[in-house]
């Protein structure tokens, strides 16, 4: 069976749509929808609301907009950064399994939040002070069940995820005397994308522990803690080195950890590829892809893949990847 | 950056890698302010002694090609010298030795030459 250009459009497009209905359309209505009714209880609850759970009494009070509000505010912004990340479907017009994965947690928040945030404010109708609430605890786990009955019929509404193996462009393998001693390198360093998402979650971090410090909770020490121990990863796995030799090809960060070695002789293909970080891999960073593949994913683009012996596909994102390849599949063919 | 070392054409092995190196930089293809190899790095991966890589790194260093830092390695040197016309001049030198039937070896005969 041949397929079309036509058909290949085609399918991308319905995939398209599909991918904005799940991500962003029944997200935003079903949140949109769990506000109204939530305001139109505001005449029968207390204020202020119990916000805050310990066990089956509530232990923190806040202002009610806060619980009627926040599903459809962090819904909206989710589907917003799901969307972008799935607007490029496959070269066969269909989805990757992390995207399909991505696309259905935004429907599942969107029951978690409405049903979970909104059963604790329907448990407190009628009542004259918050303090004598019960039975809101029970609603996280009813939330959780309608975050799953979105999710699983929204993965079944989006097409079928893309199995395709990625086997990219074979390189034309450079020619080496016997004698000659060859090394190829590169330095590597993690892309604008992660970049900004890097910096976003710090700058999150920090204003976090800056609101928790000023409230005087003591938990702002440990999330400094985390902000540090983050810190390490970002440093271990920002700038790399890439290097192709007779011994094969090696990844290894600035900071000698993490590291890895493929040796030539367990090498049985090697291609350039072209890299969606976030579809294919998930993110960025020392990745494991939804179809099997590991890599070190720096930025979106051109990359070097290697097939070992035992079936296994390694992916490492780096400029001038074509000589790269070139020099190891020259180095594999015994030159 | 592209390093390929010949141990049987006679030259010196440093001088083949700062040759190769040398070029790399003159003709763009590794940009300033990138970092290369560490000379232990560079020498494991040749499969050659670090004090060659070390002695080509030096002579680099000596003809303002790359900076060597304690710690930070060789990194290719900011200084924005331009040498867009000597590339022409080589590529016009070459084509001219190719047209005339002059090998390599040579023209670099030639060249040094020329310099004396």
């Amino acid at each position: 069976m041949t397929e079309t250009t036509a058909d290949v459009t085609a399918r991308a497009s319905s995939t398209r749509s599909r991918a904005i209905t799940v991500g962003a359309i029944v997200p935003i209505v079903v949140t949109a929808l769990a506000a109204v009714i939530t305001a139109s209880w505001i005449p029968e609850l207390p204020s202020p609301v119990a916000v805050h759970w310990a066990g089956d009494t509530p232990d923190g009070y806040g202002n009610v907009w806060l619980f009627i509000l926040m599903p459809l505010v962090i819904c909206t912004l989710f589907a917003l950064f799901v969307v972008a990340m799935s607007s490029r479907p496959t070269e066969s017009g269909l989805l990757t399994a992390n995207q399909k994965f991505v696309l259905v947690t935004s429907p599942w928040m969107a029951g978690l939040l409405s049903v979970g945030l909104g059963g604790t404010l329907w448990v407190q109708r009628g009542l004259d002070d918050a303090a004598e609430a019960s039975g809101g605890a029970i609603w996280m786990l009813w939330g959780l069940l309608a975050g799953f009955a979105m999710a699983i019929p929204a993965w079944f509404l989006l097409p079928p995820s893309d199995r395709a193996v990625v086997t990219g462009e074979p390189p034309a393998a450079m020619d080496f005397a016997p004698t000659e001693l060859v090394s190829w390198s590169r330095s590597a360093k993690v892309g604008r994308g992660a970049r900004a998402v890097i910096a976003s979650v710090f700058v999150m971090q920090f204003v976090l522990a800056f609101v928790l410090a000023a409230n005087g909770e003591p938990a702002w020490t440990v999330l400094l803690v985390v902000v540090a121990v983050l810190l390490v990863l970002v440093a271990a796995t920002f700038y790399w080195r890439v290097t192709v030799d007779r011994r094969g090809l090696t990844v290894r960060s600035a900071l000698s950890w993490p590291k890895t070695t493929i040796p030539a002789d367990e090498i049985t293909d090697v291609a350039v590829v072209d890299v969606q970080p976030v579809a294919e891999f998930g993110g960025w960073g020392w990745r494991w892809g939804a179809d099997g593949r590991t890599g070190v994913v720096l930025r979106t683009g051109e990359g070097i893949q290697v097939t070992r012996a035992n079936g296994k596909r390694f992916v490492v994102t780096v400029d001038d990847a074509s000589t790269g390849a070139a020099v190891l599949a020259g180095v594999r063919s015994g030159g | 950056m592209l390093i390929r070392l010949d141990p049987a054409s006679g030259v010196a092995l440093f001088d083949q890698l700062a040759g190769n190196i040398r070029a790399s930089i003159v003709s763009g293809r590794v940009r300033p302010g990138e970092r290369l190899p560490a000379a232990r790095e560079l020498a494991a991966s040749l499969d050659v002694n670090v004090h060659t890589v070390l002695r080509a790194y030096q002579e680099l260093r000596d003809e303002g090609l790359i900076e060597l830092r304690r710690g930070r390695g060789a990194v290719v040197a900011h200084d924005p010298r331009d040498y867009s016309e000597l590339t022409a001049a080589i590529d016009a030198v070459v084509a001219q030795a190719r047209a005339h039937e002059v090998p390599p070896a040579a023209l670099a005969a030639l060249i040094r030459e020329a310099y004396q």
